[in-house]
């Protein structure tokens, strides 16, 4: 599919964008890249494959993106940790009325206290992103992780 | 002695259930403040605990159709191949070399009711609202015991009896069902 440059760049600068706050752990302003109907999901390769819905985080709207954030700042319990996402192979799939279907794959890396870094979860963004007030934001976000296990646990979204 | 148990579980319903819970406040009755176990209030868009005035937000109440329900018995409504998967997943027998934990039986069911089964997924698992916390602090638990091989370490929290608390903060519902255990087993 032949994609005009600038909305290849307006694609990959959104991307760039999401990973600087996550890396961050700018959370708050995690869900502002979301519309307020939205759908945000972290789901093993293998369910997604064979079409089984079960993920390990499901978020269904802004509202519950943002009362993820509320449980992961005043109510859990965690190691610090830094996240550092590598998100490459950006392509554009297809263009429709319900908005921009965008690849990437996506590399997180992990490095907790006193420890090396390690590669903590890999796989492909299947996005869905529209243009709301001007803005680019995500209708929908699949993480689609390719390893069945997690190391240990998810805090942060990926 | 398991077969025993197993007649019970099959015939009697658990006693002293109510449904389970449904709505946004019946839930909100449930909640207790984990600073000081105080009851928490539903104000203004926010839970609040009225003791030390610490405030949770709540953005979208779909979000709390996964916090605890009830445990009820199996309705007379379900239908039999439920029941039996069932008790087919939760009444088997093992040998002792064996660990396994039945999750659940296959259901059929609505759409409606997948879908709050799927929201009730954010709660377990390595990102589970619940369970994240539990692999972290066995994490640092076991990074502490490690180095000590051929040691034994008890950690306690809050003492050994099995009296009722006001709150969820607590391992009592544990140290009873392993008291129950060492009955039942004859340790």
């Amino acid at each position: 599919m032949a994609v005009p440059l600038v909305l290849q760049y307006e694609i990959e600068a959104l991307l760039a964008e999401y990973a600087a706050v996550l890396d961050a752990a700018d959370l708050e302003q995690w869900p502002e890249f979301f519309t307020e109907q939205c759908l945000y999901e972290i789901i093993p390769r293998e369910n997604y494959d064979r079409g089984l819905p079960l993920a390990i985080m499901r978020c269904e709207s802004k509202g519950m993106l943002k009362d993820r954030v509320v449980a992961i700042r005043d109510t859990m319990m965690y190691e610090p940790r830094y996240m550092r996402h590598m998100i490459s192979g950006v392509r554009v799939t297809g263009e429709s009325p319900e908005g921009i279907t965008v690849e990437a794959n996506y590399a997180v890396f992990e490095t907790l206290i006193d420890d090396l870094t390690h590669i903590f979860n890999v796989g492909r963004y299947l996005d869905r992103i529209v243009r709301d007030g001007g803005q680019l934001k995500f209708a929908e976000k699949h993480c689609v992780y390719d390893s069945v296990l997690v190391p240990n646990s998810l805090i942060y979204p990926l | 002695m398991v077969s025993e148990l197993s007649q019970d579980f099959v015939h009697q319903p658990i006693q002293g259930c109510g449904p389970m819970v449904a709505t946004f406040a019946q839930i909100v009755d449930l909640l207790r403040c984990p600073d000081d176990a105080e009851p928490l209030r539903y104000a203004s868009g926010d839970l609040l605990c009225p003791r030390c005035a610490r405030r949770f937000s709540i953005y979208e109440e779909d979000l709390a159709e996964i916090l605890p329900s009830r445990p009820h018995a199996l309705p007379r409504t379900v239908s039999p191949q439920y029941r039996n998967a069932y008790i087919e997943a939760f009444e088997q027998n093992y040998r002792d070399d064996e660990t396994s934990l039945a999750w659940g039986a296959e259901e059929s069911v609505s759409q409606t009711w997948a879908l709050k089964r799927l929201r009730q997924a954010n709660l377990m698992g390595p990102a589970g609202l619940v369970s994240a916390d539990d692999s972290e602090v066995m994490k640092l638990s076991q990074d502490g015991i490690s180095p000590y091989a051929d040691a034994t370490g008890v950690i306690e929290m809050g003492g050994r009896d099995i009296e009722d608390t006001e709150h969820m903060v607590t391992e009592v519902a544990i140290r009873a069902f392993y008291r129950h255990y060492r009955e039942v087993m004859g340790f």
